[in-house]
This record gives C-alpha cells, sequence and structure tokens, in this order.
C-alpha cells in the first residue's frame, strides 16, 4: 500500500521536475568542456551547474502541498506527508547524483587527466549540502519563497564572498582541500535531519504565508 | 491609488517580504564593507596602485601576443561560450592558419591592423574566445602607472565626490542580488492569488485584471527596492562618518540604486509576471536563473569594469574610474533599454491576461 502510495507520488509530483532535471542536464555538453584540462575546468560542471539544477528542482518538492486542506488531508492517512517529503527529496537526490555520474564517467571516457573519485565526492555533497539548504529553510520557515531566495543567496555568496571558508560551495574551483566536502556534508546531513525527520519546530506556524 | 497602497502592503507585510529583505540587507553589506572601510582620502602610494585594463595599443598587442602563443605551444585555447570556460585544440591545418596569424600579429602597427588579426584568431576557434575587439582588454591588466593613478584620484574626489566610487561597488552587489531573487518573491505573489481565487473577485470588481497587474507591477517595485535604498542609506551614513571634512555626493547612493539598480529589479520583477501568466508555475525561476547565471559568468570575466549588454552590468572596484566615465554613455544606454524591455515584458503579462480573461477580442479592446 505504502510502496503504491510513494509511485504515485512521486509519479504525480516528482516525475514533471525529473524531466525538467534531465533537460537541464542535457545542456551539459553544450556548454561545458567534457574533455578539460584541469581539476578547476573539470569542477565548473558539478560546483557551478548542478548545483543551479538542484536549486530550480529541489524546493518543487513542498510545491504539491502547499494549501493547508491538502495536508491535513494527506496526514490523516497511513503515510505522512513527512514519508513523502523524504522520497521526494531521495528521488531527486538519486537523480542529481546520476546527473554527477553521467559527467564523471564523460570524463572518463575522454581520458581526462583529472582525479574522477574526488570530482565525484565533491560533486555529490554539493547537491546533498543544497538539499538540506532547501529541506531546513522550508521546514523552519514553511515558506516555499524561502526554500528558493535563501539557497540562491547563498549561491551567489559563494561565487564572489571569501568568508565562507569550508562552506564555499567551490570547493575545487577556488583551489580548496577536499575535507571542505567533510564539512559540507555533515551540515547536509545535519540541514537534511532538521528537514525531513517528523515533528519538531517551525519559525511560522501558518504555513503557506 | 488605494489598489495600488493594498498591494505594497500586502507585499510589505508578508513574511517572504521580510526573509528577502534581510536577505538582500546581508548580501549587499558583507560584499560592499570589505572595500568601504579601504580608505579614499588620499593617493596610493606607489606599490599600491589598483589594477586597470589598459587600452594603450602596445600593452594589448603584448597581452594577445604573450596568452596566443602560449595556447598556440600547448593547442589549447580557451573559449567562454555563454560565459562558462571551455577549452578547444585545433586540428594540423588550422594550426597553420594559426601559426600565420601570430606571424602577422607581430607585425602589426596600430589597433585597426590588431583588430583584423584578432578577428581572424577568433573565427579560427569558432568564436567566444578572448580575441574579441572587445575582450581583448582582459590580456592587458596591469599596475597603474603615477600619471594614470593621479588622475583616478582627482576624479574620485571631484566628479565622485569620494561616495560615488563605492556607490560604484555597491550598485554592482547590489545588481547581483536583485537580479534574482525578485523573480521568485513575484511568481509566489501571483501563485497565492491563484490559490485564493482572488482573480474571480477582482474581475467581478471595478478594477481590471490589466490594471490590478500594472499595479502589482508598480507596487512590487517600490517595495522590492525598500531593502536596497536602506542598504544606501547606511553606506551613505557610514561613508559620511568616514570622511567628515571631505565634500561627499549624499545622494549617490540613491541615484545608483534608481539609476542602475532599479532596470535590473524590473527585468526579474516583470520575468516573474510575464512567466506566470504564461505557465502559471514556478518555471519563471529557471528561466531567470539560467539568465542570471549567464550573465554573471560572463561579467566574472572583467568585474571591475563592464557594461556592454550585461543585465547586471559590473563595476566592482572602488578605481578605474576613468573607464566609468568613458564608457557612462554605454552604460545609461544599457539601463535604459531594460527598463524599456522589462515593460515590454509587463506587456506581455498584461495582454496574456486579457487572452486568458476573454480571448482576443477583449485583449485588445480598450475597454478592459
Amino acid at each position: 500500500m505504502r510502496f503504491q502510495v510513494s509511485i504515485n507520488d512521486l509519479k504525480a509530483n516528482v516525475w514533471p521536475m525529473s524531466t525538467v532535471i534531465l533537460l537541464l542536464a542535457g545542456l551539459i555538453p553544450l556548454l561545458f568542456n567534457l574533455a578539460p584540462s584541469s581539476i578547476q575546468q573539470a569542477a565548473m560542471t558539478g560546483e557551478l551547474f548542478v548545483p543551479l539544477i538542484a536549486m530550480i528542482g529541489l524546493p518543487t518538492i513542498f510545491l504539491p502541498d502547499q494549501a493547508e486542506a491538502i495536508q491535513a488531508v494527506i496526514n490523516t492517512k497511513h503515510y505522512r506527508l513527512p514519508l513523502l517529503r523524504l522520497l521526494r527529496v531521495s528521488w531527486l537526490l538519486l537523480l542529481l547524483n546520476l546527473v554527477n555520474a553521467g559527467i564523471i564517467t564523460a570524463y572518463g571516457v575522454h581520458g581526462v587527466a583529472v582525479p574522477l573519485l574526488t570530482l565525484m565526492i565533491d560533486f555529490s555533497a554539493k547537491t546533498l549540502l543544497l538539499a538540506g539548504l532547501v529541506t531546513v529553510s522550508y521546514r523552519l520557515t514553511q515558506n516555499i519563497v524561502v526554500a528558493y531566495i535563501l539557497p540562491v543567496t547563498y549561491f551567489a555568496l559563494c561565487l564572489g564572498y571569501t568568508g565562507l571558508g569550508p562552506l564555499n560551495l567551490l570547493t575545487l574551483m577556488h583551489g580548496r582541500p577536499l575535507s571542505d566536502c567533510g564539512w559540507q556534508v555533515g551540515v547536509a546531513l545535519l540541514m537534511l535531519g532538521i528537514g525531513l525527520i517528523p515533528g519538531g519546530a517551525t519559525l511560522n506556524p501558518h504555513p503557506s504565508r | 491609488m488605494r489598489l495600488f497602497w493594498l498591494e505594497s502592503k500586502r507585499l510589505l507585510l508578508s513574511g517572504a517580504f521580510l526573509i528577502y529583505s534581510v536577505l538582500v540587507c546581508g548580501f549587499i553589506v558583507l560584499n560592499v564593507n570589505p572595500l568601504v572601510n579601504r580608505s579614499l582620502a588620499t593617493l596610493p602610494t606607489a606599490n599600491h596602485y589598483d589594477a586597470i585594463y589598459a587600452s594603450d595599443f602596445r600593452t594589448l598587442k603584448n597581452g594577445v601576443m604573450s596568452q596566443l602563443t602560449t595556447e598556440y605551444k600547448a593547442n589549447t585555447y580557451t573559449t567562454y561560450p555563454l560565459g562558462f570556460a571551455k577549452t578547444t585544440a585545433l586540428k594540423s591545418h588550422e594550426r597553420a592558419s594559426m601559426r600565420t596569424q601570430i606571424k602577422a600579429l607581430k607585425q602589426t602597427k596600430n589597433r585597426h591592423a590588431l583588430n583584423l588579426v584578432i578577428k581572424r584568431v577568433n573565427q579560427l576557434l569558432g568564436g567566444h574566445s578572448s580575441y574579441t575587439a572587445a575582450n581583448i582588454a582582459t590580456l592587458a591588466r596591469r599596475q597603474m602607472t603615477p600619471k594614470e593613478a593621479r588622475q583616478d584620484y582627482q576624479l574620485i574626489v571631484t566628479r565622485d565626490k569620494i561616495s560615488g566610487a563605492f556607490a560604484r561597488v555597491f550598485a554592482d552587489i547590489a545588481g547581483l542580488i536583485v537580479g534574482i531573487l525578485p523573480t521568485v518573491i513575484i511568481i509566489a505573489f501571483c501563485d497565492a492569488d491563484r490559490r485564493s481565487r482572488a482573480l474571480a473577485t477582482i474581475q467581478s470588481k471595478f478594477a481590471s485584471s490589466g490594471k490590478r497587474l500594472a499595479t502589482q507591477y508598480c507596487a512590487s517595485l517600490i517595495v522590492l527596492l525598500l531593502p536596497v535604498l536602506v542598504a544606501g542609506g547606511y553606506f551613505t551614513l557610514r561613508v559620511n562618518g568616514l570622511y567628515p571634512h571631505q565634500v561627499i555626493d549624499r545622494f549617490a547612493f540613491m541615484k545608483a540604486a534608481v539609476i542602475w539598480i532599479l532596470p535590473t529589479l524590473m527585468i526579474s520583477s516583470a520575468m516573474g509576471f510575464m512567466t506566470y501568466q504564461l505557465f502559471s508555475n514556478f518555471v519563471g525561476f529557471a528561466f531567470q536563473i539560467g539568465w542570471w547565471l549567464v550573465t554573471t559568468m560572463i561579467g566574472a570575466r572583467r568585474v571591475d569594469g563592464y557594461y556592454g549588454w550585461l543585465l547586471m552590468p559590473r563595476h566592482n572596484s572602488l578605481h578605474n574610474v576613468a573607464y566609468f566615465y568613458t564608457h557612462l554613455n554605454e552604460l545609461l544606454i544599457n539601463r535604459v533599454s531594460y527598463a524599456m524591455f522589462a515593460l515590454i515584458m509587463v506587456g506581455v503579462a498584461l495582454l496574456v491576461a486579457q487572452l486568458r480573461k476573454g480571448g482576443l477580442h477583449i485583449a485588445f479592446s480598450s475597454q478592459h
């Protein structure tokens, strides 16, 4: 029963955005070099473009149940809203990491002399961090706008502000150590925990305002 | 007027606006503060002159020659389609043509000849390279000479009246954030209207949907510009405090907000209205963030002075003042063009709204 509901929910609510994500990923070979000559250049796809796709796609997991009435109906069932949201986030994370893996595979096919495992760890950390930021910002404010604008502001800060330290998304592009990704994954898991585990606090008791 | 006030109030009192204001002010202050802390009270000493993009023929030629020779030897050329760096290699017959161009480059005697050679080099590389008349300046970056530094300082004190130099950096940074966030705010604003089924009620009133959309657009501009004006006010006070004995242009930040930042805000807001009318979902955000990233990447190649046709013109330097005044007309044309383009986008949104309401006849009728 739960499995069927989950599949139906993914089909109805996540599939359209999954298609958009794949279409946007299709732009990568047109915009970027799949045979980069340096690690800085190789990192551009996973540190700039995939996070951009994540910022477009991830907040949409909260769009289907913006109305309080819909949330109330869902929460009367066996399956609760947090479970559905966990499944939606997991699906989109899987998809984004498949895009990351596709990029890395393309680099491998072109025989690029950059450490592919390092890149995969780096790219995965970014998608996880953004997923954490999106879910926690929605959880705390119950406002879809915040789930969009907070990650975008963070992304814009990463482009020019130097004070973010290990939490800057452009780790390899700025020549920072891979250990920064450890910090990013740690913070991401914490935020995902706060954002997705049922119960807990919210800063806005009136959703969708 | 009452409708305008109601729409402004609705936006102003929303939680989304509160968080938008915090993010916009925080982003501007975090990025502008380090530059405001630098002193412009005295002429920099010899070792501290700022770097500029030179425009003299000799520096340009040397810069192009050095870069092209390095890339030719490695047979790896960097191009920038839509601002993203991409490397390309030439086949053997193309390498021979490139060798010929390098020889021709060595013999150039003036800017015109240089432009002709780099045009051919750019064609060989398939376009989007650094070798265009507009882009070669990025290959000619050097420290200012003492004469240029004195002229730069004179311009900061006399024409900028100190605060103008800070206001350019302020506009550069504020443009980046205002170029993207308002689109989401507006889409969510329109979405809330649709969810509350406000349209049916509005259409039964005297206010037409077109009038309401135009009013909403004006209200969004005033309200969403407020955090920028607040940040501008804060920096005006700071600069006044830092330079108590200098003549300061007290309106420099406000002028930058209205002339430089407002057209960017007009576009990002209009994108929200137009795409929501067209698609009734958040897809407009994807368009705007794509446009924003491409503009950011193109601008990032020359952050201390690049206007052209960028949605967010760049000037992330307290110096390079001569460049600003030389290209002021270019900047103004850019800003006016974007403001007009934003109005066209709002016009499209109005047309789509009318079409949705009652078809072609009503859309082109002056009665609605």
